[in-house]
């Protein structure tokens, strides 16, 4: 019987004879996932999802059903010479990712649907597809790392600390971090293109996407609308002192900590109102979006639920600190890390009592805690359920 | 690792030896079949060929064949100017699509048509005016499933409507008898040429004498005006080869009938529970809908192609993405018509080819049901 070391993917297989699905959307990043992989010998499987239809998403009739990105996930495919599938994940997309969105706005919260991408279509459906196709693991473009800590696999920010994509990763569950790979985590977003250029990928000097995917021109309002007809309803734009200071065409809009177009001018005889007013609350029942000075989006205490622990075992271990938990929480993608303490409600609810303030915590977004002695180990993360502003 | 087994036919045919014999022996010379002189009268020979034999394959009226790009535009056109059009609901997309205003026939567990619901819709229609057009596929692209063709005529005589048949996967598997069909009421057949070894880009319309069609193409009114565009003559020609080798390779085909039988038993004594979808009904016989209750149609397809064999689920979008078809759908199948594939064989194929995919759906099965 021949004996193995683990290959560069940490399977017990020659490379030739393990088989490697690679999501692949077409962008450079997982493009240069597949080609490496490829490189190394891997047996490499690309599937790309069709999510949506991208001739409606960009409202272009008579757009072709599938857009760009598939077909140049279909060319660095055939550039590279690897079976490439095209699934319709139309439905499930819808189901799963975008009615959920379309809710979550119009429950006055700033949802982040790439999570939710990840946590049901990527990380559930593709992840079981792979597993069915007889793959030994599914590898995506993400810049993060995965490690082992005493045998179990864990998550550790992205060496590009400007690309780390470890934030929409929080609700990857143990199991699933089990099957999954990211080669990119250990790279620079800059040494991505290198490779891609080297492996004479077409899609090289592609721009990297900045938008979520279905809302290319970032006018999400248009796509709640779209999705949700008639549940939208004009209200009201008051002050927190109670003044009613103008009207708006729905709370959808609106996020918290918003500050420009917000549609309501003529404050100038007021010269205490002259410093720039905020979106500081938002009320769905009564269709109200409440506005402040900054001051009022000071948030020192957050609740999150659905929590997901990926080192269960090191919490467990401090659990009974009733002074809290020294961690790090990023509250928002593009945020760095800041200090918190951390105490449980239940096992997957918990409250960060923040050192310095945040302003702009919005619901629907979520927060990723890290280890407090090792800011790039995530420890998990959940949903913000609330954040009170601390000055109210 | 040994080269795939190509079992997708029904998709594309490889090209027939006599028709890239044929396309090749004309390449060169400029071939323009409206020009006056000697090249373009030399053109229009071949194109007058190629139709001739389209002709005889068919037996029917060589004049009533107008060259298309495909049997996609040659449904399009054959749909056009109609007031009302009555389809049915396990129609390829190139009609479902062509006309989405049409009522749409429901079909039985076996795939045909219901012929009374068809009757019912004609009576609907005829209160309204307008003239209306009944269009029903001989055989089916996913199943392989004969309708009822004289039936249909018969209903279709009745009320006096006019009558087209998408014929694109009855050429080569079954006799088609246009003229005898056109005295009973058969106004309109369309055909493609790569689905018999034929080229890709080339199809054709037949139209009955004395019917006047739409142009969907406008121009220099090639085609006896029916169709402008100068004429894809290596297209048209290597249609023509394709459509006369259908008698070399007929004898060939008498065996798939018994593979076909072969094949399914293979499967179900391994695994009962894997059907055909069609079950009896009469269906042509390089076609097999099989239903796999334990694996998902895409899972499958792609298994299969990574093992080597090329199979299909459903008709392939222009974007290749793998989804649900909606002849099953319409079958009755519900949520099993994502576990329904599609293997359709010809002439390259041997009984070796379909019983070694047999043994390859499983193993895949077997592993899908250890899991």
């Amino acid at each position: 019987m021949s004996v193995y070391i683990p290959n560069s993917l940490g399977i017990l297989k020659p490379v030739e004879k393990t088989r490697v699905v690679v999501a692949m959307s077409g962008g450079v990043d997982s493009s240069v996932v597949a080609a490496l992989l490829k490189h190394e010998g891997y047996e490499v499987v690309g599937i790309t999802l069709q999510l949506y239809d991208h001739g409606e998403a960009v409202q272009a009739k008579g757009a072709c059903c599938a857009g760009a990105d598939i077909h140049d996930a279909r060319l660095v495919a055939a550039r590279i010479n690897i079976p490439h599938y095209v699934l319709d994940y139309e439905t499930l997309f819808k189901q799963q990712v975008m009615d959920d969105f379309a809710d979550s706005y119009l429950a006055g919260h700033t949802p982040i649907p790439c999570v939710k991408c990840n946590q049901t279509v990527k990380f559930k459906d593709l992840l079981s597809m792979a597993k069915e196709l007889g793959a030994d693991c599914l590898a995506t473009g993400h810049y993060v790392q995965r490690e082992l800590r005493n045998g179990y696999a864990c998550l550790r920010r992205g060496i590009d600390t400007q690309k780390d994509q470890s934030y929409f990763l929080f609700a990857t569950t143990p199991e699933q971090l089990d099957f999954l790979r990211f080669p990119l985590g250990s790279m620079t977003k800059n040494e991505t293109r290198q490779l891609a250029n080297r492996f004479e990928l077409s899609v090289t000097y592609k721009p990297d996407s900045q938008d979520i995917c279905f809302v290319p021109n970032g006018r999400y309002g248009d796509v709640v609308r779209r999705l949700r007809p008639g549940a939208i309803t004009p209200g009201i734009i008051r002050h927190l002192d109670g003044r009613i200071l103008g009207k708006h065409q729905g709370v959808i809009d609106y996020t918290i900590g918003q500050r420009r177009g917000l549609g309501i001018g003529g404050r100038k005889e007021d010269v205490e109102e002259n410093s720039p007013l905020y979106v500081v609350d938002i009320n769905p029942e009564v269709h109200e979006v409440i506005v402040g000075p900054k001051s009022a989006l000071a948030c020192r205490d957050v609740y999150l639920d659905e929590v997901n622990w990926l080192l269960p075992s090191i919490l467990d271990d401090k659990k009974g600190n009733a002074e809290g938990i020294e961690v790090f929480v990023k509250l928002r993608n593009t945020a760095s890390p800041s200090s918190a303490k951390l105490f449980f409600n239940a096992k997957h609810s918990a409250h960060l009592v923040l050192e310095n303030p945040e302003y702009g915590i919005a619901k629907g977004q979520a927060g990723v805690i890290y280890d407090g002695n090792d800011a790039a180990l995530m420890l998990g993360g959940g949903w913000i359920s609330s954040a009170p502003s601390s000055v109210i | 690792m040994r080269q795939p087994i190509y079992l997708d036919y029904n998709a594309s045919a490889p090209l027939r030896p006599e028709a890239a014999e044929c396309i090749s022996a004309l390449m060169g010379p400029a071939r323009n079949p409206s020009s006056i002189h000697s090249f373009g009268r030399n053109a229009k020979q071949i194109v007058e060929k190629a139709r001739t034999q389209l002709a005889e394959l068919t037996s029917g009226n060589p004049n009533g064949f107008m060259f298309t790009s495909g049997g996609t535009e040659a449904n399009n056109t054959a749909l056009l100017g109609f007031e009302k059009v009555i389809t049915c609901i396990t129609e390829h997309d190139a009609v479902l699509a062509a006309r989405p205003d049409a009522e749409k026939i429901g079909v039985g567990a076996d795939g045909e048509i219901n012929l009374g619901e068809l009757e019912a819709q004609i009576q609907k229609a005829k209160n309204g005016g307008g003239e209306i057009v009944v269009s029903v596929m001989l055989v089916n692209n996913e199943t392989g499933r004969i309708q009822p063709i004289e039936k249909l005529l018969e209903i279709c005589q009745v009320y006096k409507v006019v009558f087209h048949s998408d014929m694109v996967q009855a050429l080569g598997k079954i006799p088609i008898h246009l003229d005898k069909w056109s005295e009973s009421g058969l106004s309109m057949a369309s055909f493609s040429a790569h689905k018999i070894g034929g080229p890709p880009g080339v199809g054709a319309l037949w139209v009955t004498a004395g019917r006047q069609v739409t142009q969907l193409i406008k121009g220099g009114g090639q085609e006896k005006g029916r169709r402008s565009g100068t004429e894809n003559i290596y297209g048209i020609a290597g249609f023509g080869a394709a459509a006369k080798s259908v008698a070399n390779w007929q004898s060939h085909a008498k065996n798939w009938t018994e593979w076909r039988s072969n094949f399914v038993s293979k499967l179900q004594r391994a695994y009962p529970e894997i059907q055909v979808t069609t079950r009896d009904a009469q269906c042509v016989n390089n076609t097999i809908s099989l239903l796999l209750p334990a694996i998902p149609a895409q899972i499958a397809v792609m298994s299969l192609d990574m093992d080597g064999f090329a199979i299909s689920s459903g008709a392939a979008c222009s974007s290749g993405k793998v989804q649900e078809s909606h002849v099953i759908r319409a079958m009755g199948f519900g949520v099993q018509s994502n576990h329904v594939v599609r293997i359709s064989f010809g002439w390259e194929n041997t009984e070796d080819d379909i019983s070694a995919l047999a043994d390859a759906i499983i193993a895949l099965y077997k592993r899908s049901k250890e899991k």
